[in-house]
């Protein structure tokens, strides 16, 4: 995290993270708005893990979530979170995408904002039949026309690999682990990620 | 225009710009208010795709054209290959589709001079004109200014960009006439640079100016280096200096150069940060370098605290300035200490320090905390 979070920042990501029980978040609630920010005590610390966990799964949620673009004016995505930020999310695409209703479908049902709305919408319908009651919006008509193969994404992220410069570790580092374990993707193995076994047969 | 003819001009026109270095759209001040309602210039971006290479793909970063009448030794361009164009409305709408589907957070559009360089550049500036005026995008736009444009072009690029930067490549004149003889280092780059630097300074460019520097290409020492780091900070106001370590494109003059060591280039860009966000004098980093000029293999600041022979600081009592001289203790931590301090709070432990960000490991040898020091460097 680069920015120092304010107390309030603080209290207000606590509430989403399940770890988070009522009576720590009342210490924290107690507690002096310098230690908390720098983080002074090792309560302090504990919060301010709790609150980035909150913002890293923000981020990875704006991060991951793709959109798909229907003639109504509306971009769709489907998303994962493990933590409740849906509503967070779909206001922040709403702000990217300014001229688009934003539907975001996950778990916990599909989330709708857009403009003129005041608050996200929550409903359990399927994605469809939300999206078969919106109809054209005022200013997206120009967006008719893009029409992007999903092939063209792959051919500009195999266009930006240089091989003389190949970094495997810096590579891992940015990847999730999850991804590390996809067909055709290998860690090679050194000392510390290999077993007994392994060395007994190498 | 089919799929397959565009996929070919990005595996292409993307290929050709891998060697630009751009950071993601998140340098940016913020959306202008002047520019449409699609796109955001600094706030969480998309997922940056990682490659083997280590380096992350956030924007739509390609060439307009790769057909160049420039001949520079070490440039992919100058290779025979295949050739390849993008029509304006073809890269808009291409751009477009890639940041609806939240692929791409901004766009870097630069290119190789293709007969003249207004030419190109007006090229450019019409494919930009269509994402900011038809599409209404408001996002983050770097722009490459070509050598050799004309001012009234610099001036319509900068209405529409966030960010512009020409390449200097090499630290001085001869420098760059032995590796691209075809550009003059005054005419060419620097007056580009004045242009764009006078229209930042009216507030056109929210992501300011930078350049890049092809780091080994023209035997330069890092002692040139600095001193070209200094005078482009001082008099061209840039945000920052992008460094590429040389690498030998296949047939090309210099295909059988040796490549720079990568670890040259990580060293030059932690003195930029020490010049740049630390701002210290280049007369004090000069310190950290070797007899022969260049940088040796270790972090710039730890050379320094050590050659400097840096005395203990107290975390509770020293200032500002020399707690950000202490290796392991950056401007965030160093303001963290000075705030608890401000709230009468004295750290007492070195867990303390751990816990507000200081690296220990590199800190511990140059700081005192309870009037103790340990004495060893760990690092």
């Amino acid at each position: 995290m680069n920015y120092r979070m304010r107390k309030d920042q603080i209290l207000g990501l606590l509430g989403r993270n399940p770890k988070c029980d009522i009576k720590f978040h009342s210490r924290i609630e107690r507690m002096d708005a310098d230690s908390l920010e720098n983080k002074n005590c090792t309560e302090a610390c504990l919060a301010h893990r709790f609150a980035s966990e909150v913002l890293s799964e923000i981020d990875r949620v704006m991060a991951f979530t793709k959109f798909k673009f229907s003639k109504a004016g509306v971009l769709f995505g489907e998303c994962s979170p493990n933590l409740p930020v849906e509503d967070i999310v779909a206001r922040y695409f709403h702000q990217k995408y300014a001229l688009f209703v934003i539907i975001l479908h996950s778990h916990r049902g599909t989330y709708i904002f857009g403009p003129e709305f005041e608050c996200v919408i929550r409903t359990s319908e399927p994605i469809d039949a939300v999206m078969s009651e919106i109809t054209g919006l005022p200013g997206t008509e120009v967006f008719l026309d893009l029409d992007v193969s999903p092939n063209a994404w792959e051919a500009l992220y195999r266009s930006q690999y240089i091989p003389q410069r190949k970094n495997l570790k810096q590579f891992y580092a940015v990847l999730p682990k999850k991804y590390q374990r996809l067909e055709g993707l290998t860690v090679e193995k050194g000392f510390f990620n290999r077993s007994l076994e392994e060395f007994a047969t190498a | 225009m089919g799929f397959s003819a565009t996929e070919n001009k990005i595996r292409i026109l993307g290929s050709s710009s891998k060697y630009d270095i751009c950071q993601s759209s998140s340098c940016g001040s913020g959306p202008r208010p002047d520019r449409g309602p699609i796109g955001a210039a600094s706030s969480f971006g998309v997922c940056k795709s990682a490659t083997p290479d280590g380096r992350t793909v956030c924007l739509l970063k390609t060439l307009l054209t790769n057909k160049c009448i420039h001949d520079c030794k070490y440039c992919e361009n100058s290779a025979p290959g295949p050739r390849a164009e993008f029509e304006p409305q073809e890269l808009a709408r291409l751009f477009m589709g890639l940041y609806l589907q939240n692929r791409v957070e901004g766009l870097f559009l630069s290119s190789a001079v293709c007969g003249d360089a207004d030419r190109t550049a007006e090229r450019m500036i019409e494919a930009v004109s269509l994402v900011r005026n038809k599409y209404q995008f408001g996002g983050y736009v770097h722009l490459k200014v070509l050598p050799g444009m004309s001012y009234e072009y610099v001036k319509q690029m900068s209405e529409l960009a966030d960010r512009m930067s020409i390449n200097i490549e090499a630290p001085s004149h001869q420098q760059l006439s032995e590796i691209a003889p075809n550009k003059d280092l005054s005419n060419d780059i620097i007056k580009r640079q004045d242009a764009i630097r006078e229209f930042d300074s009216k507030g056109a460019l929210s992501a300011g100016q930078t350049t890049q520097l092809i780091v080994g290409a023209a035997d330069e020492s890092d002692s040139d280096i600095l001193k070209m780091m200094e005078w482009q900070y001082k008099n061209q106001n840039l945000k920052r200096i992008y460094f590429s370590a040389f690498g030998p494109c296949p047939n090309t003059p210099m295909s059988g150069k040796k490549a720079t060591p990568l670890s040259r280039e990580h060293r030059l860009y932690q003195t930029d940060w020490l010049l740049r966000v630390y701002k210290m004098p280049v007369k004090e980093i000069t310190g950290a370098l070797g007899e022969d000029g260049n940088l040796p293999n270790a972090d710039p600041k730890t050379v320094l605290a050590v050659n400097g022979g840096l005395k203990p600081v107290d975390v509770n009592s020293a200032q500002y300035r020399e707690l950000l001289r202490v290796p392991g203790i950056g401007p965030q931590s160093a303001s963290r200490i000075l705030a608890l301090r401000r709230a009468q709070k004295r750290i007492t432990s070195y867990k303390e320090l751990h816990n507000i960000g200081v690296v220990l490991k590199r800190a511990t040898p140059f700081i005192k905390v309870n009037g103790w020091t340990q004495a060893r460097l760990i690092a």
